[in-house]
């Protein structure tokens, strides 16, 4: 008996939670009783698990806060963001208003990130009129040098510079192509002070369109 | 055209960003991403794969998604347990 009281007690001293709650085993609480314990001596945490002696196969059922508890963590998705907190674009987005302009009226920044280099095009909503362009080769990051993200958020804080200066707030954002200046680029934007809008993959992946240049046997 | 061809182009792997957090949504839009596998076709594209490597990659394919279902069906059967727990929390 006293053996058992140990382990229920440091069961209950081990639990993380810190709610105050009634301790569900009924063994400790018959053993805290035999012992004459009071139950506020005892650090208790939530009963995770309960006994349903109606189900056949599995007789062990979470009990209702461990249910809750485990919907929280469903919500909060694998990747710390909600499936509800996702926002997709609707067919009322194309005339949402952001600062008085339409959505799809706003300049859209074009971030191709290549193997080698990341090149940001500013152009207005038809994505015809160039604002502003730069490079990381432009930024002055030469040969190796241009294909790291140090050099993908240079050139996007001087697009998001130079599109400031132009009184452009907020843009929607294309990001494309596999290379590591994809998100860094999109920092340096938000460091100039832009607000970016959307993010946009326009990667391009044909349906087995044009034959694709021969291998590299390195 | 303009506007009409853009608009298609931010309705399909779009996320809206909210309240300017870039990280999350990137994170989002990287999850849609890999469900659909456009990166790994992307990448897949970039060179010329010949027949023969891509019926290695296929079958390469099934043998690990059999393997792996059939381990997984193993493990569930392994892992399955009937009796009451001594220690009910």
């Amino acid at each position: 008996m006293l053996r058992s009281v140990a382990e229920a007690c440091q069961r209950a001293y081990t639990c993380s939670c810190h709610l105050q709650h009634a301790f569900a085993s009924r063994t400790l609480q018959q053993s805290m009783r035999a012992l004459s314990i009071g139950p506020r001596l005892f650090h208790t945490g939530p009963s995770v698990q309960m006994l349903d002696s109606k189900q056949k196969t599995k007789k062990i059922v979470p009990s209702a806060q461990q249910a809750e508890a485990i919907v929280e963590e469903d919500l909060l998705g694998l990747d710390g963001f909600t499936d509800a907190g996702i926002t997709i674009p609707t067919e009322e987005t194309s005339s949402m208003l952001i600062a008085g302009t339409r959505y799809d009226e706003l300049p859209i920044v074009h971030i191709k990130s290549s193997l080698n280099n990341t090149i940001i095009i500013a152009t207005d909503f038809t994505g015809k009129t160039k604002i502003t362009r730069a490079s990381c080769g432009t930024e002055g990051f030469r040969n190796v040098k241009k294909k790291t993200t140090v050099a993908a958020q240079a050139t996007g804080l001087t697009i998001g510079n130079r599109i400031m200066k132009k009184g452009i707030q907020n843009v929607r954002v294309c990001v494309k192509g596999l290379g590591v200046g994809r998100l860094a680029a999109i920092k340096g934007l938000q460091m100039a002070g832009v607000t970016v809008v959307s993010l946009t993959d326009r990667t391009f992946v044909p349906h087995n369109g044009p034959k694709p240049r021969k291998a590299r046997r390195v | 055209m303009g506007r009409a061809h853009t608009l298609f182009t931010f309705f399909n792997r779009t996320v809206l960003v909210k309240n300017n957090d870039v990280d999350t949504a990137y994170r989002a839009l990287d999850r849609i991403l890999r469900n659909e596998k456009v990166m790994e076709r992307a990448r897949r594209h970039m060179y010329y794969e010949k027949p023969y490597q891509e019926r290695n990659r296929v079958s390469l394919e099934k043998c690990r998604r059999i393997y792996h279902s059939e381990m997984q069906r193993k493990i569930e059967f392994v892992m399955r347990k009937n009796r009451v727990d001594p220690w009910p929390r």
